[in-house]
């Protein structure tokens, strides 16, 4: 060893080749993410789960959002981010499935959703109106700053006990974003590894280096027209 | 050797508790509680559920329609059931049988079955026991029997036959099963109380009495009235037998500490409340149970009480995940005085047991979600987690946060509309921003409504509510302050809305802009009392 650090030549392709080779062999758990292709489970986003990986080819790694590890969807436009989290949400509760929104910025608009204003139905006993449809389906943490939502995210994928996790960063500064250690981010991706959540973080660039799938939204601009339209544009 | 205390026509004794007058006459207690009140109609309709024995001398027998009763008997009088009061004779003859033995049942409303084996070693200890358990009855207030046999279904016979036969044994009967064909055969069959089809079938059939019961042949009889007819006929043999289905009082699960000393953090309580939860969960194991709540007090220097009710999610009687719960809860509390004790009280469940559905997608461990859901309260607060709902207002951003509950199992709704979005989702800027803005005549006017008026806003009318239209005739044309400081290139409003209107404390009124900035993006403007605020960005 020392005489690689006295050694100011460059090795040779081959020999770096090897060294990794002999690396990818002694510690195969650290080179998973190259090998090993990724379920991937549908998003209800069109595009998302159209869109097909460059690995796979056995339909195992197409479109959607990876199971059990991070997917970073970044995009400067607030209207687009709002719809993926708007589509992922009518999906998840089509299928009947949990969904939790850890909501960076508190700037999630329930509203545009009917479901959230249905009037609360009697229990199985006639008990008094007391419940809802989503009560059981959708869990939305409201955090004010993006340390906070790293920490309920944290807190939420260790547990295990719910499958799909949206960390929406969108709305929160990029430097705030950057200012997080990696090693945050390393945690989260070990703890989706290993629960074989789906995670899907949303920010307004792309800063997370870790995140096995990097999707970039580069929608048209929303024309003020549009705005009444549900979906007012398509995406890539 | 087992007792049976009976208190015959026991619905018509507990009436009588509260109605002495009403046994100088033939009377009928019928199937209608004492506070409904039922039309003379319908009352007529209502069956006869006990009868007195003067009654019965009439030809009044149980079944019959108050009317039917009333046929047989002029002045019959017609009672109503009084149901607390029969509450309160179970509750007697259990007293009582609970003075005398542990082991004791409730076998019917009136009748109550001791196990004595246990505590009278010999007979005649259990007929001194069975006089003094008559006196008390009668002291009570009861008319009522003591049937004394080997086993229980022969010392209800007993004590039936001791009523059949009106007190000639002083209220208490002891019968062997040596004196079972010399007592029990000569007997008529109702002594049996079979019901009253049974009955009925008995005496078309010609049997009267229990000897000619017994002398049938068993097979047969199963064979054509059932399993009950054979049951009634081991009865009247006196050599059925069965286990008594024994009342236990209720457990109380309960561990109580008070301190000499003040506890002025966590980590001590943590460790006391360790102690009294390992003695409440050997507690519930011991009985083959698990917690399904759990109740913590804690007693402060001020003399308040501090009081929480854990609901666990998936019982359990495990020290270490209860401690979970209540660490986690303590974790983010603060007590306004020192501690000086603790109570905790275990409310028992049984173990429940479920089977995971293959395409359900239930909670893989409930107790660590609701744990790891305390945390990220304790974080946030209660306000900024769980599921949103719309409060049923025309207001914007209005809803309150329900908790979560992950017991329910997610369910598509009825109506698919629900789903569908209603508009683009905007980004809420929590709280708004405050603005300032430039406002300016539309530059290329076309009519009072080209400046943007829109069909969607929220019942507006601009020639109605009060509105100003000459107030709107400009518009906001540039933001000269904050992060939102730029031109604005196109906009669409005002949209009016407003509420509460018949309540001036409570009337709210606003108009709303939609913009497209110079920056690419288009927020949601709102003007209230002369104030701009940015409330969403799309």
């Amino acid at each position: 060893m020392s005489n690689c650090i006295l050694n100011s030549t460059v090795p040779s392709p081959a020999t770096i080749e090897s060294l990794r080779r002999e690396l990818k062999d002694k510690f195969a758990d650290a080179h998973r993410d190259c090998c090993t292709p990724l379920e991937m489970v549908p998003s209800g986003i069109d595009w998302l789960d159209r869109a097909v990986s460059s690995g796979g080819g056995d339909g195992s790694d197409d479109g959607g959002v990876p199971r059990g590890a991070l997917c970073e969807i970044s995009g400067q436009s607030m209207a687009a981010g709002a719809l993926v989290v708007a589509q992922m949400l009518q999906h998840t509760l089509r299928e009947r499935q949990r969904l939790v929104l850890i909501d960076g910025a508190d700037s999630f608009d329930p509203a545009c959703l009917p479901i959230f204003g249905e009037a609360a139905l009697p229990g199985p006993q006639g008990e008094p109106p007391d419940y809802c449809d989503v009560d059981g389906a959708f869990l939305w943490a409201r955090c004010r700053r993006v340390e906070e939502a790293v920490q309920v995210a944290d807190m939420i994928l260790r547990d295990g006990n719910l499958p799909r996790t949206i960390v929406d960063l969108q709305h929160n500064a990029a430097r705030e974003i950057r200012a997080i250690p990696r090693s945050s981010w390393l945690r989260l991706r070990s703890l989706v590894e290993d629960s074989g959540a789906s995670c899907v973080l949303l920010t307004p660039e792309p800063l997370i280096a870790c995140a096995a799938r990097r999707h970039q939204l580069r929608g048209p601009r929303v024309e003020l027209a549009a705005i009444d339209s549900p979906e007012p544009f398509a995406m890539p | 050797m087992y007792a049976a205390i009976y208190t015959p026509r026991a619905r018509l004794q507990a009436v009588l508790q509260q109605q002495p007058e009403a046994c100088y006459q033939p009377a009928v207690v019928l199937d209608e509680a004492e506070l409904v009140t039922t039309s003379q109609r319908d009352r007529g309709k209502l069956r006869v559920l006990e009868i007195s024995s003067e009654a019965e001398e009439f030809g009044v027998h149980l079944g019959m329609t108050a009317v039917q009763a009333q046929a047989r008997c002029d002045y019959l009088q017609l009672l109503n059931r009084r149901p607390a009061q029969e509450v309160v004779l179970t509750e007697t003859l259990l007293d009582l049988a609970d003075a005398f033995t542990p082991d004791y049942e409730d076998t019917a409303l009136g009748l109550c079955l001791l196990d004595l084996r246990g505590v009278a070693a010999i007979e005649a200890e259990a007929i001194q026991q069975a006089h003094q358990l008559h006196e008390r009855l009668i002291g009570r207030g009861y008319t009522g029997y003591i049937g004394i046999a080997p086993n229980p279904d022969l010392a209800t016979l007993a004590a039936r036959i001791c009523a059949y036969r009106d007190a000639d044994e002083g209220g208490v009967l002891v019968l062997h099963q040596a004196d079972v064909e010399r007592v029990l055969y000569p007997l008529p069959l109702a002594i049996l109380e079979p019901t009253p089809q049974m009955g009925e079938l008995f005496d078309l059939w010609g049997l009267r009495t229990l000897g000619e019961l017994v002398e049938l042949p068993r097979a047969a009889l199963v064979e054509r009235l059932g399993e009950v007819a054979g049951t009634l006929q081991d009865r009247a043999r006196g050599r059925s037998t069965r286990l008594l289905r024994l009342v236990r009082p209720e457990a109380e699960y309960t561990a109580t500490t008070e301190l000499e000393y003040e506890l002025r953090s966590t980590e001590p309580l943590v460790l006391l409340l360790e102690q009294m939860l390992e003695s409440l969960c050997a507690q519930l194991h011991g009985d083959y149970l698990v917690a399904a709540k759990l109740q913590m007090q804690l007693h402060l220097t001020d003399d308040h009480l501090y009081q929480r009710v854990f609901r666990i999610p998936e019982p359990c009687a495990d020290v270490a995940m209860l401690l979970g719960i209540l660490r986690v809860h303590l974790e983010s509390y603060e007590a306004r005085a020192p501690i000086v004790g603790a109570t905790l009280r275990a409310i028992p469940a049984r173990p429940g047991r479920h089977q995971y559905e293959l395409f359900s997608s239930g909670v893989k461990d409930p107790n660590r979600l609701s744990e790891t859901l305390v945390r990220v309260e304790a974080l946030l607060g209660s306000e900024r987690f769980g599921v949103p709902r719309m409060q049923p207002t025309h207001r914007s951003d209005r809803f309150e946060m329900r908790p979560f509950r992950p017991e329910l199992e997610p369910s598509a709704p009825d109506c698919p509309q629900q789903l569908v979005l209603s508009r683009m989702p905007l980004r809420r800027y929590r709280p708004r921003r405050h603005v300032q803005v430039e406002l300016a005549s539309p530059q290329q006017p076309s009519g009072s409504d080209s400046i943007g008026y829109k069909n969607h806003s929220i019942g507006y009318n601009p020639d109605s509510i009060g509105y100003n239209r000459t107030a709107h005739r400009r518009v906001p044309v540039r933001i000269t302050s904050g992060d939102f400081k730029g031109r604005i290139l196109d906009c669409s409003g005002p949209h009016l809305a407003n509420g509460n209107w018949w309540e001036r404390s409570t009337y709210w009124k606003r108009h709303e802009w939609d913009i497209q900035h110079e920056d690419g993006c288009f927020y949601r403007l709102v003007e209230e009392h002369g104030e701009w605020y940015v409330e969403a960005v799309g």
